[in-house]
This record gives structure tokens, C-alpha cells and sequence, in this order.
């Protein structure tokens, strides 16, 4: 049984970007410096990682409401760069749900693709629902 | 020195006292395009969003470091507009290559409860 989340769709601008840099603090020039990110391995400035895991906040939080905030776990593993002013698409599906005395327990898969379709982040998100 | 080197495996790296309020939320929110986002619980991404911004104040990381894992987990809420105590420790820490693999796990507490925890991955290039 595999049930799929209504996906989120968005464009990472980089006022955007700048704007998690001051919530988070991380103001690394990969993500903010035309000049300094023509000189790395991608090329471009790139989207804070933490900023595409808060996609994945939103798509359970959505499906899940206060039940992700109070008991929800997420293992995300990075694969792969966004390029700032792009696409990103956010996709998950629970794969398995198991009841038990404690309430519900939801396991999904979840990632965050670019507008290609490759894989920028993946992994699993569970939550407990409580009866 | 390369990053952390200074520093034991589960060595503690920093204590801080952390609140999510609301003003906090709404600008973690907006940054991150979150809409119909209305909770009084704190969400575990702004959790470790606001206590990575902690941590970089004290350890920024160097330029070239890759962040390649992140966990989170939420094992009780965690009311916005309290504070919790947030204690860091290098959980992990390898060179392979040019390279060193660190983990850096968060314990986040409450009236002396563990109410979150977090890890983060980095590859970081070696000086």
C-alpha cells in the first residue's frame, strides 16, 4: 500500500535564500556569493540544505498537523545540490503504518526533486498519531 | 587546527538556552515560503534551524564544508515561547582523505526532560 501526498511545488529565489541565511545564521558565500560559487564544483550558489528539509516540514506538517511537531522523526540524506533561482518540487508517500497501543505510527518516504526530477535530498519521515 | 580538533569524541561543545517565539516562527516561516503554517508547537526544522544559528555564532564552519545527513526527532512538544536548554556534542568525528567527517548531535531538554534531538552531518576540506 503506498498512499501519496499532494506534492509542493516552489521557486528557491534568492531573496529567499537570503532570507534563511538571517533566520539561520549560515551565511556560507556557496549560497550567497555569485563570484565565490563560479569558483567551486557547482558552478552556481546553492540552496542552504536545511532550507529544502524545511519542505519536508511542510508537507508533513500539512498531512499530519500538531502530530509531526510533538512526536515526528526525520533521517534526510543529501544527494545532491539545488542551484539558487530553481524550481524544487517535494514529494512523499507513507510507505507503512503500524497501529499499537501508544496510536498510530505513520512511516513515510519523502524527498525533495528539482524541476529534472533528480534527487536533492531523501529519506524517511515517521510520526506517531495518537488516538 | 582542523575543524573541532581541539575537541574528545562526545565532548560537550555548547550549552545554550533556546526559545522559539512567535516572532522567530513567523520570519522562519516566511523565509522558508510556509504557508497555513499555525501551530503553538515549534516544528522540528525551525528547532534545528535556530539552534544551528547558535552554533555557527560560536563554530562557523569552514567555506568548502558539505552537509550531507540531517536527523531530527521530536519526542515530546515543545512550546513556542519557552525556553529549552540545548546541549552540543561532537558525536562523530573521522579524516578520511582530505576530508573530515563530523557528527554533531543536539540534545534538546526541558524541566530536565530530553524533548528533541538532532544530528547533523558535515564534510569539512582539512587545512
Amino acid at each position: 500500500m503506498e498512499l501519496k501526498f499532494k506534492s509542493i511545488e516552489k521557486f528557491i529565489s534568492e531573496q529567499k535564500v537570503q532570507e534563511y541565511a538571517e533566520v539561520s545564521g549560515d551565511f556560507n558565500p556557496i549560497h550567497l556569493d555569485d563570484n565565490y560559487a563560479k569558483k567551486t564544483e557547482f558552478k552556481n550558489k546553492i540552496v542552504h540544505g536545511m532550507l529544502l528539509i524545511s519542505n519536508i516540514n511542510e508537507l508533513m506538517f500539512r498531512n499530519f498537523k500538531d502530530s509531526w511537531n510533538k512526536c515526528g522523526t526525520l533521517k534526510i540524506k543529501f544527494r545532491n545540490p539545488l542551484v539558487v533561482n530553481s524550481k524544487l518540487i517535494t514529494k512523499g508517500k507513507i510507505k507503512k503504518i503500524d497501529k499499537n497501543n501508544d496510536g498510530t505510527l505513520y512511516t513515510c518516504e519523502v524527498m525533495c526533486n528539482d524541476e529534472d526530477d533528480n534527487i536533492l535530498i531523501n529519506g524517511i519521515a515517521s510520526v506517531l498519531v495518537q488516538e | 587546527m582542523s575543524y573541532l580538533e581541539e575537541f574528545e569524541l562526545n565532548q560537550q561543545l555548547l550549552e545554550f538556552d533556546l526559545e522559539i517565539s512567535d516572532d522567530y516562527s513567523d520570519d522562519y516561516s516566511k523565509s522558508c515560503e510556509i504557508n497555513d503554517y499555525k501551530s503553538s508547537y515549534a516544528s522540528p526544522t525551525e528547532l534545528a534551524t535556530l539552534s544551528l544559528k547558535y552554533f555557527l555564532e560560536k563554530f562557523p564552519i569552514p567555506e568548502g564544508s558539505i552537509h550531507t545527513a540531517q536527523e531530527i526527532e521530536m519526542k515530546d512538544v515543545i512550546s513556542k515561547n519557552k525556553k529549552i536548554k540545548c546541549t552540543v556534542f561532537l558525536s562523530y568525528s573521522k579524516e578520511i582523505r582530505n576530508s573530515i567527517f563530523v557528527k554533531i548531535k543536539t540534545s534538546y531538554n526541558y524541566n530536565g526532560k530530553v524533548v528533541a534531538n538532532s544530528e547533523g552531518t558535515l564534510v569539512v576540506p582539512k587545512n
